[in-house]
């Protein structure tokens, strides 16, 4: 052994073992809080951002909402009534199935 | 080497900085153990912290595949401050024994790791650092500068230094 090989070999005694668990574990626990925190702190800013917004053009948009919306109140009743009966109809439709399979 | 990994993970991949976790953290503790004078808790909670530092700014890192001493730079950074901030005293306390009990080789006669420890102890911070990297990890002196932010003759003369000093107090131990 050269004396730098017996230099290297004693300073590389107090090298943790090549796996440890424990610690690679502890260090992507917080990487994972940091990127949550950070997700929640984008969402936060985005919402915020997006209400301050529509608070700001909340009196265009109804200006411009108000009269679209008297003009199809009609049609969006007759498209709700019929949505909620295509829906009742398929679900009475599915449990019958499921009845008649089951006899 | 690094360099798909810390591309992956530039992306938002927590697998791969995992991974890269895993290949570091032997040499990276093994160096901050050294750095502080082998208090092996507090090196390991400086060692988290330079890889959470590195997750959170591997955007700022320019070649993906300088990762290893782009890390050990922000890991020299935080013992440097940690080294500064009042704890000489205590890295003088022979707590060397302590990592004795944890360390997994096989035992070293006492007289010559003390001798080492000493020696070691004896070392600048940078001189130390350069002396684990260069001789100890199997860096070369570029990366070294790299990672320690210091001028390659810097390295160079701190290297030989520390071998020198090692070689001298190891004569005597044995």
């Amino acid at each position: 052994m050269t004396p730098d090989e017996r230099i290297a070999f004693l300073l590389r005694q107090d090298r943790p073992p090549a796996r440890d668990t424990t610690f690679e574990s502890a260090v992507m626990r917080q990487v994972a809080g940091r990127t949550l925190r950070q997700s929640l702190l984008k969402a936060l800013v985005v919402s915020w951002t997006g209400g301050l917004a529509l608070w700001a053009a909340a009196p265009a948009l109804v200006r411009i909402l108000e009269p679209l919306s008297n003009s199809l109140f009609g049609g969006a009743a007759v498209l709700a009534a019929t949505l909620t009966v295509l829906v009742l109809v398929g679900q009475i439709g599915r449990r019958a199935e499921t009845l008649v399979r089951g006899a | 080497m690094d360099g798909p990994l810390v591309q992956a993970a530039r992306g938002g991949s927590q697998a791969a900085f995992s991974r890269l976790v895993q290949c570091h953290q032997q040499s990276l503790r093994g160096f901050l153990r050294r750095l502080m004078s082998g208090r092996a808790d507090e090196a390991d909670d400086l060692a988290q912290e330079a890889f959470i530092v590195a997750w959170s700014s591997l955007s700022r890192l320019r070649a993906a595949d300088d990762f290893r001493p782009w890390l050990f730079g922000i890991a020299y950074r935080k013992a440097q401050s940690a080294l500064r901030s009042g704890r000489r005293q205590a890295r003088r306390d022979g707590e060397w024994l302590a990592v004795e009990a944890q360390s997994t080789e096989p035992p070293l006669d006492p007289a010559l790791r003390f001798s080492l420890d000493r020696a070691m102890m004896d070392l600048e911070p940078d001189q130390r650092a350069a002396v684990q990297l260069c001789l100890a990890e199997g860096w070369t002196d570029p990366e070294a500068a790299q990672a320690l932010g210091l001028p390659l003759g810097t390295i160079k003369s701190h290297v030989a230094r520390g071998r020198a000093r090692l070689l001298a107090e190891l004569g005597e131990a044995t």
